[in-house]
């Protein structure tokens, strides 16, 4: 399963991130690494899945895109996109999607956020459906 | 206090680590029209958009190198003027060199130890495009042996011979005179000033040789090339921009925006395609229409232009109607099995590949990935929809 997930700095800006992921469940477990879930249970706000290279391709434009909103290169910095939230960067990156043809689904909306709990539910939809 | 010294002043403090983005983006926001910055090239002619008659001070280009270069790069800031010779290192700096002058013939030469073999088609070439305002001043070094001065050219060669086939009799260079190098100098380069103060001219020669023609050239780009000849109205390079602008594309050096051209070399091979006529460009604005149309917020992607511009190409000469039609088909096809255009090309490749691999394939194999692109989109096209007769694909496989 290949993902393009968006979701908000949970600490309150309204900055973005947009990355890419095969292993949601390990990517999730890396950001929970940060805090606690009581204090915030790490999400995907939004998500689209395809093939590998769809979702790969998606990301390069999507970098492309945002370019100076990306204000900072390196690890960790990359992905953040500055003064967007991630409704706006859903939007811009619904935008690119429809521009670039791009042959990704979006998530559907009871699967969203996308979370540790509801994770397998999804995989499971996925697999019926796909 | 200079002006890269002021520049280093005023710019803003920040306890934060350097980070170049952002000391571009700050750099680029002080200007009305914003253009890239990146270390393989600053894009001026956007640039040049801010200034009257688009003519940029050096010193604005400057500062953008600074910027681009970082705080780790160190420029000699310190006022220099080289006007009556330089030290040529560092050392007491009794040398004034280079030097400027005019010689007469019998007092150029050329030693091979540090200089290229002559090519006598080049000096054709250049003295059939000869023109008395574009001679780069030869560059030399002059040593006194046994009492004679001798410039011994080491670049610009080809340039003073042929000054000589125009019939020059006085000839500009730009020299090194090794006489009036101080002693420490050349001990400092690991030569005996009063033995080896020939060796030492002919090593540094040498050295500047290759810096110049080799260690620090940077080749013209196509894309530079592309942009001056467009501005010095190259026919070939305005029918180019003729068709990019019908489809709203744009030359650009980097792949960053919707429509933008930057496969220039390629670019043109596809517009040199012909009709029977002789008439150039035709299949390459159909193929650059169909990618605006179909992907119109994609870059154009070299594998997917450029195998449609040889598929309509083909097509054509084999007498083979591509109706409007079988764009229509291709766009679906490619669509929905692929998506995106970089994901059609990569993944067309692939399925080449792993029949090619695999023996799952007929036919003559590709021997470049635009042709294995244009049988990949004849094969899906006959597989999936066989409507329009195409030419035949020479690599048949199931993609």
């Amino acid at each position: 399963m290949h993902l393009l997930y968006i979701f908000q700095d949970p600490l309150g800006s309204n900055d973005s991130k947009a990355g890419k992921t095969s292993h949601p469940d390990v990517r999730l477990g890396v950001y929970q690494n940060s805090y606690s879930a009581r204090s915030h249970l790490a999400q995907f706000d939004y998500a689209f899945y395809g093939s590998k290279k769809a979702v790969d391709n998606l990301e390069k434009a999507i970098k492309t895109d945002f370019d100076w909103d990306i204000e900072q290169d390196g690890r960790g910095f990359s992905e953040w996109i500055g003064h967007h939230t991630s409704a706006q960067v859903l939007e811009k990156v619904e935008d690119i999607i429809e521009g670039y043809r791009s042959k990704v689904k979006k998530i559907p909306e009871k699967f969203l956020p996308l979370n540790i709990n509801n994770l397998e539910s999804f995989k499971e939809w996925l697999t019926d459906t796909e | 206090m200079n002006t890269t010294q002021q520049f280093l002043a005023t710019a803003p403090a920040t306890q934060r680590k350097y980070n170049k983005k952002q000391a571009i983006r700050e750099f680029v926001s002080k200007f009305k029209i914003q253009f890239d910055m990146k270390d393989d090239a600053i894009d001026l002619r956007t640039m040049a958009n801010n200034y009257d008659n688009g003519i940029i001070p050096l010193e604005d280009i400057h500062r953008a190198l600074l910027t681009v270069l970082g705080p780790n790069f160190k420029p000699q800031a310190f006022d220099y003027d080289p006007s009556e010779g330089v030290e040529i290192t560092i050392g007491n700096g009794t040398a004034l060199n280079p030097k400027f002058a005019y010689i007469n013939w019998d007092e150029a030469y050329l030693w091979p130890i540090f200089q290229r073999d002559v090519a006598p088609n080049h000096s054709g070439k250049i003295y059939g495009d000869f023109d008395a305002t574009c001679v780069i001043v030869p560059c030399a070094i002059k040593f006194t042996i046994k009492g004679k001065v001798y410039y011994c050219i080491w670049d610009g060669h080809h340039t003073i011979q042929v000054c000589r086939l125009k019939g020059y009799n006085k000839f500009p260079v730009w020299f090194i005179d090794t006489d009036i190098i101080a002693d420490d100098i050349i001990v400092k380069a690991g030569f005996n000033p009063k033995t080896e103060r020939i060796e030492y001219g002919c090593w540094l020669a040498g050295h500047n040789m290759i810096r110049i023609n080799s260690k620090n050239k940077r080749k013209l780009s196509p894309y530079d090339e592309f942009m001056i000849k467009l501005e010095t109205r190259d026919a070939d390079a305005v029918a180019m921009m003729n068709i990019l602008r019908k489809s709203n594309c744009t030359p650009k050096r980097h792949a960053t925006m919707a429509g933008a051209f930057t496969q220039i070399k390629s670019g043109q091979e596809c517009f040199e395609l012909a009709d029977t006529y002789g008439n150039k460009g035709q299949y390459w604005d159909r193929a650059l229409n169909f990618h605006r149309t179909v992907w119109p917020k994609a870059p154009l992607e070299l594998e997917v232009f450029r195998p449609l511009s040889i598929l309509y190409h083909k097509a054509a000469t084999q007498g083979l109607a591509l109706d409007a039609q079988f764009d229509k088909e291709l766009e679906a096809l490619l669509v929905d099995t692929y998506g995106d255009p970089s994901t059609v090309q990569e993944t067309i490749k692939e399925s080449y590949w792993d029949a090619y691999y695999n023996n799952k394939g007929t036919g003559r194999p590709a021997e470049h990935d635009k042709t294995r692109v244009v049988d990949g989109m004849i094969n899906l096209y006959n597989q999936k929809v066989n409507r329009a007769t195409l030419p035949p694909a020479e690599y048949i496989w199931k993609v």
